[in-house]
């Protein structure tokens, strides 16, 4: 599903920063990794090349057999619509719209009409538990709250992967299990390819592959 | 297109601040516009209107006496014009002289029954009373046909018609004496200025010639000249003027005595100069209020895209394509604007009604301080066009800015 073969990236500057010194890593189809590594050791480059956010400069990266390169800024947006659902930290949900519209918003950009694409939003609302908040603002919702809706929207696009970055890294433990207990049913249970970044140990021991990255390079890879 | 009008919808609804922002400075811009381009036009017109007597270019031939001696012949001779002299004046300058009025003067007595007073009576033609600078107030002005049919009627003055018909409910219609002989007043004028031709009486000029000129000579010969904007052209004119009079009538062509002529030249130049000089100024007023509105318009759009960078980004990530940002952008800009542009605009004409009224009453009978105020609407809807289109450029640059930059700053910023 995933396939990254030599991949370089380097920041140019004053001072060019050479983030990225030759990825290597292969994903399956329903796999549930996690990328550990210490701030600035490439894992959110790494994670954003995934999802077509970002750039390379060197190496090959596949995406559901798709070499990702050179697609026009058009073609990029299909992809990312058509195959990734992302999770951040800061769960990025539009301020001025509330927990429906929110989820629904990819589906607007995939030509979905408003009541079929409001009514999709419910469903996943309700696969995330929300379905009750459905008409709060992301300002009337506790950090949890507004992370599943985050991940009810990654869901909407149906994707065949799901990317997140640091998904507990603003939430406490209750709520950080929550949503961890969420993210591994949907693997499971949707059979989701799903990434995960963190630094946080006890997030990792729940999934099924760990990869460490230190410094740009892969130092680490071990099933649990 | 329906969807993204909600969506456009949405946004607005839910971003208040920015949208009244935005709205604000547009409807504030327009105002503006309307508000000085009216009170500017205003003014122009108003002083303008006492001038527009003065805006026709006049040069008034009276004959002289010859100064020099011409071919064998002594100076001291007078010069007669009559309607010969006018027809050679039509025939040589007609591309120039867009007008000729031949008119006889003379003082008599006009009367009506105990009534009595003295008075400058004048023949004349259709078209005298741009020449003389007086305008029919009741009745009618002489015509063709009463020159035509040597017609005993007349237009006198408002203060003769209160000397001679005091008291009387219908002047229009009565009889007056000119000279012992009855005419009918068919019109009742007003001079321009309260202080010139305040006892006159316009008679047709066959009838006067008729009456009282069998020579058939006139007093005067007034031409309205056409196209001589600068003092050079009007020398070359009369140059011109006295070389053919000078041939037809027989006198030298340097003898400046033979006719005298009165002219507004300079006066005509001040006019036009002065009411050109203040219309630029209006455009100049109207374009600097139009620049003020874009530079806020522009402003606010500016700093609301760069407000949206992360939503914009956000959009993108979640499948947005950059002409659909730039598209949801745009569209809502112009729609924020229009609503508010056009807000902007009835306030503006209100107020603008409300200073008419407020300004109605300045000036005197003789001098008009204010025009008419109203902004022509085309020049309102280009300008709103132009605001809009100011604005649409103001948020393009940062709209295309969103969409250039790297997800992942958008999304950090």
């Amino acid at each position: 599903m995933i396939d990254f073969k030599g991949v370089h990236k380097t920041y140019p500057g004053a001072e060019p920063l050479h983030v990225l010194k030759g990825i290597d890593l292969h994903i399956d189809e329903g796999e549930l990794v996690s990328i550990m590594g210490a701030s600035g050791s490439g894992k959110s480059t790494m994670l954003n090349i995934m999802g077509i956010l970002d750039s390379y400069d060197d190496g090959e990266y596949h995406l559901a057999g798709q070499l990702i390169k050179g697609q026009s800024r058009m073609e990029q947006s299909r992809l990312r619509n058509e195959l990734i659902g992302y999770i951040f930290q800061r769960y990025n949900l539009i301020s001025f719209k509330n927990a429906m519209e929110n989820v629904a918003l990819p589906l607007y950009y995939r030509g979905v009409n408003m009541r079929t694409r409001n009514r999709m939003a419910m469903e996943y609302l309700e696969r995330v538990g929300l379905a009750s908040h459905w008409d709060h603002l992301p300002n009337q919702l506790s950090g949890g709250q507004q992370q599943r809706v985050a991940i009810a929207r990654a869901l909407a696009m149906r994707p065949k992967i799901i990317l997140a970055d640091e998904p507990t890294g603003a939430l406490d433990s209750v709520t950080t299990q929550e949503v961890m207990n969420l993210l591994k049913a949907l693997n499971s249970e949707e059979r989701l390819t799903m990434v995960i970044v963190t630094h946080e140990a006890s997030i990792s021991e729940q999934t099924h592959r760990r990869v460490r990255l230190s410094d740009g390079r892969i130092t680490d890879d071990e099933r649990l | 297109m329906r969807e993204m009008l909600s969506e456009v919808f949405a946004s607005i609804r839910m971003n208040r601040q920015r949208s009244i922002l935005a709205g604000i400075s547009t409807a504030w811009g327009m105002f503006m516009l309307i508000v000085l381009l009216g009170v500017g036009q205003g003014v122009i017109r108003g002083i303008g209107s006492n001038y527009n007597y003065m805006r026709r270019n006049i040069m008034r031939i009276i004959p002289g006496t010859t100064a020099l001696p011409f071919n064998g012949r002594q100076e001291g001779r007078d010069i007669v014009l009559d309607s010969d002299d006018a027809d050679f004046i039509r025939a040589q300058f007609g591309t120039v002289v867009s007008d000729v009025l031949p008119m006889v003067g003379r003082e008599m007595l006009a009367s009506r029954g105990k009534n009595s007073t003295v008075t400058t009576m004048h023949g004349v033609t259709p078209g005298y009373h741009d020449a003389k600078y007086v305008r029919v107030r009741q009745g009618r002005d002489i015509n063709g046909l009463d020159v035509e049919n040597n017609r005993k009627v007349c237009v006198i003055s408002e203060r003769m018609a209160s000397q001679l018909l005091p008291g009387e409910s219908e002047a229009v219609g009565s009889y007056i004496q000119i000279g012992g002989i009855p005419f009918q007043v068919v019109g009742i004028y007003r001079p321009v200025r309260s202080f010139i031709l305040v006892n006159d009486i316009f008679v047709p000029l066959s009838t006067s010639v008729f009456l009282w000129e069998p020579s058939g000579h006139y007093d005067e010969i007034d031409l309205f000249l056409e196209g001589l904007d600068t003092k050079e052209k009007n020398e070359e004119f009369k140059q011109l003027l006295f070389e053919a009079m000078g041939a037809w009538k027989g006198f030298d062509s340097a003898d400046v005595a033979a006719l005298s002529l009165e002219e507004n030249m300079d006066f005509f130049l001040m006019i036009t100069g002065l009411l050109g000089a203040v219309s630029i100024a209006i455009w100049i007023i109207g374009i600097l209020a139009l620049v003020s509105g874009i530079v806020g318009v522009g402003n606010i759009m500016f700093i609301s895209v760069k407000d949206r960078t992360f939503e914009l980004g956000l959009r993108r990530v979640m499948g947005a394509s950059d002409a659909s940002v730039i598209t949801l952008v745009i569209t809502e800009a112009v729609i924020t604007m229009l609503i508010f542009g056009y807000v902007g605009i009835l306030a503006g004409i209100g107020t603008m009604r409300l200073v008419s009224l407020g300004t109605a009453g300045m000036g005197t009978a003789d001098y008009n301080v204010f025009g008419s105020m109203d902004v022509q609407l085309s020049i309102v809807l280009i300008a709103n066009v132009v605001l809009i289109a100011g604005g649409v450029i103001a948020g393009l640059g940062p709209a295309l800015n969103a969409t250039r930059m790297e997800l992942t700053e958008a999304l950090n910023s």
